[in-house]
């Protein structure tokens, strides 16, 4: 199609390049500061971390801290059993999510519909075939 | 049945629950930290409504091929229930990074705490180290980023799989 076909479709259904950049503009702002709401926290929690820990609490929050310790991020693994909290957390996140892919279709299977609920029984019992 | 679990709040579980895990000699093991949610009503449930929606006449052209049941559950069946698996996965992983109740109760030393736990345990009456507690938070999210940013395209099919579900 050409350049003017697209052009004159969009004017036939009303929408000029105007308002349809509009439209956009409005969306990015909502997204944007929406975005930018969740994305605060996080900043903060960066910003805590990298200065010393006197300036964590003061009041008109300095966003950038006067030295940046970077080695604060090892903080963890130094004070608490945190590399052991790390594996214990791994270990169970993923045994317990292998577990559930294996234990849960079968109930399924079984209530689904006759025609499925065949499949468990059949393997082992002659059941009559619907 | 199954969906009469999901009705009642976890915590009313938890001390009957615990009572079985204790007597078992599971306290302060593995086995009482992954056990207890090694299966979920709610995946259950996401599972029968997709399977629901594999048509039967499917299964009858694998039978009408000779395929026995088995290899019907194998090779068709759950084919076509991986997308529903992948974010059972997802959703699982992530209610299990972040719970910390339950975790709590079971493991009492400190060798067996996951990350919640730890986290929680950092914030004392007397001193807050808040360098310490938001360089452990921010390293504890890393997992969960990782695993978003993999699953990204499951994510939001998810999303609307649960919220079609519960609606």
């Amino acid at each position: 199609m050409s350049l003017q076909g697209v052009e004159a479709e969009r004017s036939a259904a009303g929408l000029s390049g105007a308002t349809a950049s509009a439209g956009w503009v409005f969306r990015f702002v909502l997204l944007g500061l929406g975005a930018a709401a969740l994305a605060l926290p996080f900043a903060y929690a960066i910003s805590t971390v990298l200065k010393p820990a006197a300036e964590a609490l003061s009041v008109p929050i300095h966003w950038l801290p006067s030295r940046f310790l970077w080695a604060n991020f090892l903080l963890p693994f130094q004070q608490t059993n945190y590399g052991r909290y790390f594996f214990n957390s791994f270990l169970v996140g993923v045994s317990v999510v292998i577990l559930n892919l294996i234990t849960v279709p079968w109930p399924d299977t079984a209530s689904a519909s006759c025609a499925t609920r065949a499949v468990i029984f059949s393997s082992w019992w002659s059941w009559p075939r619907s | 049945m199954v969906l009469a679990t999901l009705m009642i709040p976890l915590e009313v579980i938890y001390v009957p629950l615990y009572d079985l895990v204790f007597k078992l000699g599971w306290t302060n093991t593995y086995w009482g930290l992954i056990i207890p949610a090694g299966t979920s009503a709610f995946g259950i449930f996401l599972m029968r409504q997709t399977t629901m929606a594999i048509p039967d006449e499917l299964l009858d052209a694998a039978r009408m091929d000779g395929a026995s049941e088995w290899r019907i559950y194998i090779r068709i069946v759950l084919p076509l229930l991986r997308p529903a698996l992948a974010v059972l996965a997802i959703f699982i992983f992530m209610n299990n990074w972040d719970s910390l109740l339950w975790p709590l109760l079971v493991a009492g030393k400190d060798n067996y705490w996951t990350l919640p736990v730890g986290l929680a345990a950092m914030q004392n009456n007397n001193e807050v180290n808040f360098s310490l507690l938001m360089a452990a938070a921010l390293e504890a999210s890393v997992p969960t980023l990782v695993v978003y940013f993999l699953l990204q395209r499951y994510f939001v099919a998810g999303i609307a799989l649960a919220a079609g579900l519960q609606g």
